[in-house]
């Protein structure tokens, strides 16, 4: 059987770097793909994962970062526009429904929604404008199960990571938060460095994920915290629910 | 900050196995202790045995029915087993015979003097296993127990045996945990996409049996479970 040298070395540099936090251990591609990095801030779960957005794009040279007020329709139409023909990455972090990403009502387009508070950031026609490939991370609920396919039917250079149901969230310490954007943070960097969301970062959030949920349970570091039980399984119900379109990207 | 105590039976879990068979002690000790936080010690004779329930608290007790002592003589039916069992009871212990074979007890009035749940396989595994569930949920408060049963992935039988009580125990053990959660109106939980939510909130959810985030709760918790248990390899 032959042995993907390749393979190995990406799985082991990333394994180092969750480890390590060290960021420095991985080449960045050639010529980086255009980045924008999205998240409304509706409550304070978006509050907080505003922060860990704003994290992780600040790690990325030439990051477009639209948080709170900038999370409109309006700007992710102009950064397509503006890069029409690149290949580009989509980074959304926040609350979403089957067939669109959610910000705040005034922000956004459409109907109402989540009990009023809410319109579509974007929805399917939005992502498919792009002229060039596009790639989309969607830490949010449920979006992998309409706009995903909806997006990877019409586009055949479309790939999107995200979750195919309801995802949960146990927050209010420094420890918990990590729990929750470190594995995530783990595969943006990764599609930071391929310019491409595929099978490899889907593996490495996977990968992320278990690991942490360890340190909530059993002997784990964080075991002894007041809400451990709910961070590992909720840990283990974002494991379960990611989805990666095309499967096999 | 009141501190919230910890899980209990969930990280502290005390398995003592009477076997004497290597590979039975070896595939009990891989499931428990190698994929769950959970602490198996084994007796393979009496003095063991008696030096472990002298020393040591357990949560569980497995006795193998086909358990012989250093002379070959049947431990079943034997004086010092009902002492010890009797022991175990006066220490709050639920002691089980666990069989691989159907018709391997032949004492069955010594079993039911001694009121000892037998694990069998058989046509009445089913029945058993409901039984010994209701059993389990027992110290839990009756509206909890009524929530319907949930199904298993079969692995080897003594190790499903195993899984299931375990399970049982700690959906047990998961209700108290949630019950004594101090009242905190911090809403720092979000599930099911509802609004954030307080441990008051989960709380109050689970004492609902026909509430929809209840469910959902002991969903995820069974799930967390089985995962550790390594009851759904499907998964990797």
């Amino acid at each position: 059987m032959a042995v993907d040298v390749r393979a190995m070395w990406d799985t082991l540099l990333r394994a180092l770097r969750f480890r390590t936090g060290d960021s420095s251990l991985e080449k960045v591609v050639e010529k980086p793909r255009p980045m924008i990095f999205m998240a409304a801030h509706v409550d304070s779960l978006t509050q907080s994962m505003s922060r860990w957005i704003t994290a992780v794009a600040a790690q990325i040279d030439g990051a477009n970062i639209f948080v709170g007020q900038g999370a409109t329709t309006a700007n992710l139409a102009g950064f397509l526009s503006r890069h029409d023909g690149d290949d580009v990455v989509v980074v959304f972090y926040g609350h979403g429904e089957v067939d669109c990403f959610l910000t705040n009502d005034s922000l956004g387009v459409g109907d109402l929604r989540r009990q009023g508070t809410c319109r579509a950031l974007c929805s399917v026609e939005h992502l498919a404008a792009a002229q060039g490939a596009i790639n989309v991370i969607a830490y949010c609920c449920s979006a992998s199960k309409e706009l995903a396919r909806q997006l990877t039917a019409r586009r055949r250079d479309a790939r999107f990571l995200g979750y195919r149901d309801d995802i949960f969230f146990s927050i209010g310490t420094p420890a918990r938060e990590a729990a929750f954007s470190a594995p995530m943070e783990a595969a943006v960097m990764d599609v930071c460095r391929t310019g491409r969301v595929d099978e490899l970062a889907y593996q490495t959030i996977r990968s992320a994920y278990r690991i942490e949920r360890d340190r909530w349970i059993g002997r784990g570091e964080f075991a002894g915290d007041t809400r451990a039980p709910f961070v590992a399984m909720f840990l283990l119900r974002h494991r379960r629910a990611l989805d990666l379109l095309p499967k096999g990207a | 900050m009141t501190a919230v105590p910890a899980l209990p039976a969930f990280n502290n879990l005390r398995v003592l196995c009477f076997d004497d068979k290597p590979s039975q002690r070896e595939s009990t000790r891989s499931l428990l202790e190698e994929q769950a936080p959970i602490t198996v010690d084994f007796a393979v004779n009496k003095v063991e045995a008696n030096q472990h329930i002298t020393d040591s608290r357990y949560d569980v007790v497995l006795v193998d029915v086909d358990l012989r002592d250093t002379e070959g003589a049947e431990f079943q039916g034997d004086d010092w087993l009902r002492e010890q069992l009797a022991e175990l009871r006066r220490q709050g212990v639920e002691p089980y015979i666990v069989t691989a074979q159907k018709g391997m007890i032949r004492d069955w009035a010594w079993i039911r003097e001694n009121r000892i749940d037998v694990i069998e396989k058989g046509p009445n595994e089913k029945a058993f296993y409901n039984r010994l569930r209701h059993r389990a949920l027992g110290s839990v408060p009756r509206q909890f127990a009524e929530r319907p049963p949930f199904e298993f992935v079969t692995t080897t039988p003594e190790q499903e045996v195993v899984a299931k009580m375990i399970l049982d125990r700690t959906l047990g053990a998961f209700y108290e945990w949630i019950e004594r959660l101090p009242d905190s109106d911090v809403k720092d939980l979000y599930v099911s996409g509802a609004d954030a939510l307080s441990p008051r909130d989960i709380k109050n959810a689970m004492r609902d049996p026909q509430s929809a985030l209840g469910m959902t709760m002991v969903a995820l918790f069974v799930d967390h479970i089985r995962d550790i248990l390594g009851l759904d390899r499907e998964d990797e």
